[in-house]
């Protein structure tokens, strides 16, 4: 067997180059005093890339570097392993072992890159991330084997294209899918092709054979309106964000309801709470209870949380370059994009979402 | 004198901070003035004279015609590209901005189209009305292009009817969709209002911070817009990998000059705008640094003043190509990492646009 170290292993000692075994010991540590940790996609002041885990009150215990921007994440339970996607159009994702195993890095294949997010399955095993098949433009989902190296075993349609954010639901088969509706192609950069005739929409999918099961547009008026971040809440209902493409003085919902059963769904949300959206949410989040979503606009420095059952705004917070939220005992956490996680200020660029890692 | 030391801090404060205040507005004030009426007025009148020259090309088919016809084609290219990268109000309505001009058009959809509508004679593009409801690629800078520049053109000097009607009819609509933009950004005192006064209720803007927001935003994505989509479409990493034909308005050859324009539109915005008087003292120095990053490039553009497969075969010439797309990298990089931070605006600026 030969003794070379393998490409992947290259890309492996890439992304650990940061993590020490003291990091892994503060890991530890925290963890043992259930104390909540969290992670996030940062970029520092030298326009270097990373992610960080860090505790509830902000203090940042470790980072992984990353060769590029990245988005979004998913957290297996099971396995412990944080899974970190560059954002669109980027090719990479990072795996990391938050209790200390060499961090993996692997790419989606030649035909196409990732969008940002990905979620496990419920026994860890698979992977599931959004991706650009982006010569066809059709929207994808990739199927990795998370037992080991990660490698791409599978993809099933989106049904949609630029499918953004997706969760895996309480059956533990079905995925559901916020397709944007927007086009891309990595020649192009992130340049949207398609505004005028860009088809945002709600899918629901059987991830065992990629069946789909429920797909719902959103409405005609609502043309430009491109659905992309999402939570559950406790009655296995998704609450959905948007954000407006077309005239910002036009008022439109920003905040949506999908559900296997009625479809889209748009909250009657006082116009002022709106409003203070500026027509675009960058991340949505359910509360520990699923009884409350948080909404954040880092445009309109403002965060939303909507009471499920009354489909009301209950509280609305004025902070700076608000993103990144995440739920926590008695409420959420936010991080900004100019570098506040909690109280605390780093000098660094929060990326715009957090996951909940142990 | 606790509390004398307090009430003098905080009215130099509240000064500082009302001054900041009327440094915003007037910014906001010289970009609705001297930058977005005018340009949409101009492009209003330059679509107003392609009509007139593409009408009198259909009445009198002839060599001066066409060229008066193309010449008017060539002043609107300009005129758009100067406002093209602003996409505020009423330009996102309708689908006017890809109406004006869809590009990139991967698939070559509308060349397809076009070719199509000439080969059926399909009379629904020659009145204005039904036009503007067909597809984006019939209606505006790449059924020109093609009309009055591909083989087959020179039978507007012949008297090829159908080809002419449908000209002059997409100069019509151009017409139609610019003049609404200027008297829009003219007369609508609600869509002047909500650019230049935010406040909470006020739909566009909500705070100075979102305005300021807007126009620096404008800047960063209209030169990112230009490298990704403009010339990074055809000038590829390798001469062997280029693809002139892919290049916006390659058959009319005013791929240049309408990056040139574009160019020079965003120079006019930050220029006219007096943003950098929004700056603390001690960046007084970036609003001629950026100037000269414009200057460089805009006179690069402008001198690249050939056919594309000319230049792209020409090293030297490929060379200066190249120059113009780093040189757009040099001034992305002095507005995100210099003018944003400076302005306020702490998050690194593309950093936060969104996903």
């Amino acid at each position: 067997m030969s003794m070379r170290p393998t490409r992947r292993d290259c890309l492996a000692t890439f992304g650990a180059s940061l993590f020490s075994c003291s990091a892994f010991h503060r890991i530890a540590e925290a963890s043992d005093m259930r104390k909540d940790l969290f992670a996030s996609a940062y970029m520092d002041r030298k326009n270097r890339y990373g992610v960080a885990i860090f505790d509830q009150d902000g203090n940042i215990l470790s980072r992984y570097t990353l060769p590029v921007r990245g988005h979004g994440m998913a957290f297996g339970k099971i396995s412990s392993r944080l899974v970190a996607f560059a954002r669109r159009p980027g090719n990479l994702a990072l795996a990391i072992n938050v209790k200390g195993e060499q961090p993996i890095l692997f790419k989606s294949p030649s035909h196409t890159h990732f969008y940002g997010h990905g979620a496990f399955s419920l026994d860890d095993k698979l992977l599931f991330a959004t991706e650009n098949q982006f010569e066809s433009g059709d929207g994808v989902i990739g199927i990795y084997d998370a037992t080991e190296s990660f490698s791409r075993i599978a993809e099933i349609p989106s049904y949609g294209i630029g499918p953004h954010e997706v969760i895996l639901m309480p059956d533990g088969y079905t995925l559901c899918v916020a397709n944007g509706g927007i086009l891309t192609h990595p020649d192009t950069g992130r340049t949207k092709l398609n505004l005028h005739e860009m088809q945002s929409s709600v899918v629901f999918i059987d991830s065992r054979h990629g069946d789909l099961i429920a797909k719902f547009d959103v409405p005609l008026h609502l043309q430009r309106l491109s659905l992309r971040h999402m939570a559950i809440d406790h009655e296995g209902k998704i609450w959905l964000g948007g954000q407006y493409e077309g005239d910002e003085r036009e008022t439109v919902p920003l905040i949506a309801t999908a559900c296997t059963e009625r479809g889209i769904g748009f909250p009657d949300i006082a116009p002022n709470r709106v409003l203070a959206l500026s027509n675009h949410v960058g991340s949505v989040a359910s509360s520990l209870n699923g009884r409350r979503v948080a909404f954040s606009s880092p445009k309109g420095n403002t965060l939303l949380i909507v009471d499920v059952a009354a489909s009301t705004v209950i509280e609305q917070q004025k902070i700076n370059a608000v993103c990144g939220i995440a739920s926590r005992q008695g409420s959420f956490l936010t991080t900004s994009l100019s570098g506040e996680a909690e109280q605390r200020k780093h000098p660094i660029y929060w990326d715009n979402h957090i996951a909940k890692v142990v | 004198m606790r509390l004398l030391l307090a009430i003098s801090l905080l009215l130099v404060s509240f000064g500082s901070n009302a001054l900041a205040q009327t440094r915003e507005k007037e910014v906001l004030d010289n970009t609705l003035n001297s930058y977005i009426a005018p340009s949409y007025v101009q492009l209003a009148q330059t679509t107003r004279t392609l009509f007139e020259h593409a009408d009198a090309l259909c009445m009198q088919p002839g060599t001066a015609n066409l060229f008066a016809a193309r010449e008017a084609f060539h002043a609107v290219v300009e005129a758009w590209s100067f406002i093209e990268w602003f996409r505020v109000g009423p330009v996102l309505r309708d689908n006017r901005v890809e109406r004006f001009f869809f590009f990139p058009d991967r698939k070559s959809r509308g060349l397809r189209q076009i070719q199509s509508v000439l080969a059926e004679q399909n009379e629904a593009v020659l009145e204005v009305a039904s036009l503007a409801k067909m597809s984006v690629a019939l209606q505006g800078f790449g059924a020109l292009d093609f009309l009055l520049f591909e083989t087959g053109a020179d039978g507007l000097e012949t008297g090829e009817e159908f080809r002419c009607q449908f000209a002059r009819s997409v100069g019509a609509n151009l017409n139609s969709i610019a003049e609404t933009l200027a008297d829009a950004w003219q007369h609508d005192q609600q869509l002047r209002t909500s650019w230049n006064m935010p406040s909470e209720i006020n739909q566009l803007f909500r705070t100075d911070r979102e305005a300021m927001n807007a126009v620096i935003g404008t800047l960063v994505h209209g030169l990112e817009a230009i490298r990704d989509t403009r010339l990074g479409v055809f000038l590829r990493e390798t001469p062997d990998r280029d693809r002139p034909k892919s290049a916006p308005l390659w058959r009319s050859e005013l791929t240049m000059a309408s990056i040139a324009a574009n160019l020079e539109g965003l120079e006019a915005l930050f220029t006219q705008s007096r943003i950098e008087a929004i700056l603390p003292e001690e960046f007084g120095y970036l609003g001629d640094a950026i100037r000269f990053e414009f200057g460089q490039s805009i006179k690069t553009a402008r001198e690249l003043d050939a056919p594309l497969p000319e230049l792209l075969g020409d090293a030297e010439q490929r060379e200066k190509l190249v120059y113009l797309n780093l040189s757009l990298g040099f001034l992305l990089n002095r507005l995100n990492d210099e003018l944003a931070p400076a302005a306020g605006l702490s998050a690194g600026f593309s950093f936060g646009d969104g996903d």
